[in-house]
């Protein structure tokens, strides 16, 4: 059989980086081909080569035997190319119908007027195909939650009947429901003959639905064979190709060294008086009822974890603790000092800090160079006398840089023409320097690459080790396991369950996520 | 049957913009102060003074949808009077004559479309410099100095009409309805929005921004010449500043309609009662009697009260 899509030796450069360099790739009808690979190693180029969003320097691209070179989305459109974008391409202020058929609404003949009553009614069925049937397709998309806005992005793509789609990290924001309905839509295009590249970072995912891989490395291929032929340490090994690494274990690790320590000097290690409560929260409920109820505590030293699915209150509890959203009723104590109701930025001086969980859109000044922002939440700590010092800024943002392994041309190179694993050390980076005693990390390792994933997990357990605590917020129950003391579960709001030690298993934080067997 | 009415009407009255309430606090205000307020002909004139500036808000409204202010419009404005009565006594044929004026504000859009959208300037930048550049070519053309040129058509469309609106009003109000159908109703309206929300979904979906872009500067600057021949009507002149102010008196009635600068939301059908407000203001501030060198600061202070009160509004609507 003849591939429908054939790519040879394409090349794309960009200032100071060579995205794409000499790569191959193919893909057959009815195949859904999985391009893996950190981040940074070019799969993002590539998709945007074949939809026509960046043009290569070189190389050759064929569909159906055909030599084509797009000039813009248009022209792949036209050829039934569609993508599910890892970012958000979707109006806010237009509802779920409009964003679907967005510049292909359905209008009466040739008159260019929207047939909004046919495009709402498409809509629904789009949806509800998907298994959505819950989204209201006629209010403004932004009031959705960022699981919907997924799937309506998701329908977008599918309305276009697309022959060859490319979806792009898909289901990270997604919950299990929603990614089992996309998954059983895949197995219906496939059977239909339409080619599929998928990109992820979720290993899981890759058996699920993979016929094919191919793995890159710093826009270079490395590899393709079937899924099945490959373990994941394998994988791991391709993409990162360095020695092959483990997911970073917390526990294992405090148990390496505490055997050491144990040997070395065994009346020493923290004293069990330094361990003291630091933040205490009391039947935090807020005002529009998906925080409800919730009791937590958190001590020095201590990463404690929540679970919960997507829309259970996780984010919104953290957007609670750390001021931006009112509290309805019930108490924030840190240090035994109630700091309900203060303003974010008081809760910096007083001690609390949020890695949030969106970092290009809340996490980082993305114009802004990579300096301003390491100082831009310690800013206080920084420059005591209010008056900004270049040279103390270059300084400090170099000692990150080096501490953290942030791979940048230098201290002044814009957040925005980052990767996401460096984007994501760079916000670490600002919490370092406001220094505060607790730090809240929303879900830390979305979309980032295995290595930068250890090294965050890595200055994670040097955080704690060092008296700070810790409150991680995460979907990837392996890294809640591999890294928290305690788990706090959330479910619809409220806190359902608090494990520790030997109950913490993938099982049985499940159950009390969903809610079954309690 | 009763119920579902009460509250459709609640959801009406949620909709409406300030504006609206405003509006009607000012004229029964005002209609207190002045003899001879609630008539007809008072209605009349009012409307027939906002004319002009409803055509030009129009133009701005779409701008202001895609989150940029055009500052030429008041320009453009001008230069049509000027250029529109020019021609006559050139000896141009009336329609020929609007036909150029038309042609000629669409291609100041044009400009300014082009050089903010494909040179990538900033609209305000962009804007500012034509707005001089527009403002010199109108005194260039006159020598600085207003123009005549009698024609019957002017009284006609500026005093004539049908039921009690001069034909200057209707021509407006067709403008008007044309840029809500066009903003509500079609896809270069749902373009519009995405221009000021995410340029990413028109690429993404295979449209263009340049030319998105470019058609709404187009948009802008035909209905701000609709505008300027309103103007000329009601003058029975050509006045090189004719539109002086005009761009901004346009913002604020976009604005107060509830287009908003930061959200990209927000209705066009607004506009008209952010126009209404403007001039049942300006107006009644005169038949009052209130010294004009008050009325600016009281039309600014209204103005602002209101944007500030919607905003509030929009805020606790949200939560």
């Amino acid at each position: 059989m003849e591939p429908m899509l054939r790519i040879e030796n394409l090349c794309k450069s960009f200032p100071g980086v060579k995205a794409l360099d000499n790569m191959s790739f193919d893909l057959y009808p009815g195949e859904v081909h999985i391009l893996a690979g950190e981040n940074g190693a070019g799969k993002s180029t590539l998709s945007k080569c074949i939809l026509g969003y960046v043009r290569p320097d070189g190389g050759h691209m064929f569909l159906d035997g055909k030599e084509i070179a797009f000039a813009s989305p248009k022209d792949s459109l036209a050829c039934g190319i569609a993508a599910v974008y890892q970012e958000l391409t979707m109006v806010p202020w237009l509802n779920a119908a409009e964003n679907i058929f967005f510049n292909r609404e359905p209008v009466y003949g040739k008159t260019g007027i929207v047939r909004t009553g046919k495009m709402i009614s498409d809509a629904r069925t789009i949806l509800s195909d998907l298994g959505s049937h819950d989204i209201d397709v006629t209010v403004p998309v932004r009031k959705l939650g960022i699981a919907k806005q997924q799937m309506v992005e998701i329908a977008r793509a599918l309305s276009m009947d697309p022959r060859l789609i490319i979806f792009d990290e898909p289901t990270s924001a997604l919950s299990e429901k929603d990614t089992e309905a996309l998954f059983a839509k895949i197995h219906d295009l496939k059977k239909k003959g339409a080619g599929i590249i998928y990109i992820s970072h979720r290993m899981k995912e890759y058996d699920r639905i993979g016929d094919r891989i191919t793995v890159m490395r710093d826009g270079k291929y490395i590899c393709t064979g079937r899924v099945s032929d490959f373990s994941g340490e394998e994988l791991i090994h391709h993409m990162v190709g360095r020695k092959t690494v483990r997911i970073y274990s917390r526990r294992e690790e405090k148990a390496a060294s505490r055997t050491e320590s144990d040997q070395h000097r065994k009346t020493e290690g923290p004293a069990p008086a330094e361990i003291k409560e630091v933040l205490k929260v009391e039947n935090l409920c807020d005002k529009k009822g998906r925080v409800k109820n919730c009791s937590l505590s958190l001590r020095s030293g201590e990463i404690a974890g929540i679970a919960g699915l997507v829309g259970s209150g996780r984010t919104e509890l953290a957007r609670l603790l750390f001021g931006i959203d009112k509290a309805g009723s019930g108490k924030v104590l840190l240090h035994g000092e109630d700091i309900t109701g203060c303003s974010p930025g008081k809760l910096v001086r007083k001690g609390i800090g949020l890695l949030p969980e969106d970092r290009k859109e809340q996490g980082l000044a993305l114009r802004a160079s990579l300096a301003w922002n390491v100082t831009s939440a310690g800013l206080h700590k920084a420059f005591p006398g209010h008056i900004l010092d270049r040279r103390t800024e270059k300084k400090l943002s170099e000692d990150y840089m080096e501490d953290l392994n942030i791979a940048a041309r230098d201290t002044e190179v814009r957040a925005l023409n980052m990767s996401g694993g460096n984007q994501q050390k760079l916000v670490l980076a600002k919490w370092l320097l406001a220094d505060t005693d607790v730090i809240i990390f929303d879900e830390p390792t979305r979309g980032i690459d295995v290595q930068a994933k250890r090294e965050i997990y890595a200055h994670m357990a040097q955080l704690a080790a060092s008296g700070k605590a810790i409150l991680l917020i995460s979907s990837e129950l392996s890294e809640l396991i591999g890294m928290c003391d305690r788990i706090y579960v959330m479910r619809e709001g409220a806190i359902s369950g608090e494990l520790s030690g030997e109950e913490l298993s993938e099982e049985k934080i499940g159950e009390m996520m969903f809610g079954v067997g309690v | 049957m009763k119920r579902p009415d009460t509250a459709d009407m609640k959801r009406l009255a949620r909709r409406l913009p300030p504006s609206v309430y405003i509006t009607i606090i000012l004229i029964c205000f005002f209609g207190l102060l002045t003899d001879n307020y609630f008539t007809l002909d008072n209605m009349g004139v009012i409307l027939r003074q906002a004319a002009p500036l409803l055509a030009v808000s129009c133009g701005q409204t779409v701008v202001v949808l895609t989150q940029g202010t055009d500052l030429s419009l008041g320009s453009i404005v001008s230069l049509m009077s000027v250029f529109w009565i020019l021609l006559l006594n050139l000896g141009v044929p009336l329609p020929a004559a609007v036909a150029c004026c038309l042609l000629l504000s669409a291609l100041c859009g044009l400009i300014n479309g082009w050089v903010a959208s494909k040179l990538k300037i900033p609209v305000f930048i962009t804007t500012l410099g034509t707005q001089n550049i527009y403002k010199s070519a109108a005194l260039l053309l006159c020598g600085s100095m207003t123009i005549y040129h009698s024609h019957p058509v002017f009284r006609t469309v500026a005093r004539e009409g049908f039921l009690h609106l001069s034909w200057s009003v209707w021509i407006a109000l067709a403008a008007y309805s044309l840029t809500v159908f066009l903003m509500k109703k079609s896809r270069f309206g749902k373009m519009v929005r995405a221009l000021g929300g995410n340029e990413e979904a028109i690429a993404t979906s295979g449209g263009s921004v340049i030319k998105s872009r470019i058609l709404v500067f187009v948009y802008a600057g035909l209905m701000a010449g609709i505008g300027g021949l309103l103007v000329c009507c009601r003058i029975e002149s050509g006045n090189p500043n004719a539109g002086n102010g005009m761009e901004f008196s346009a913002v604020a009635a976009a604005l107060l309609g509830g287009s908003s600068l930061r959200e990209g939301g927000g209705d066009p059908a607004g506009t008209l009662f952010g126009v209404l407000l403007i001039q049942v203001l300006k107006s009644g501030l005169m038949q009052v009697g209130v010294s004009s060198i008050y009325q600016n600061a009281i039309i600014g202070i209204v103005v602002l009260a209101a944007i500030i009160f919607d905003a509030i509004y929009r805020r606790t609507d949200s939560e």
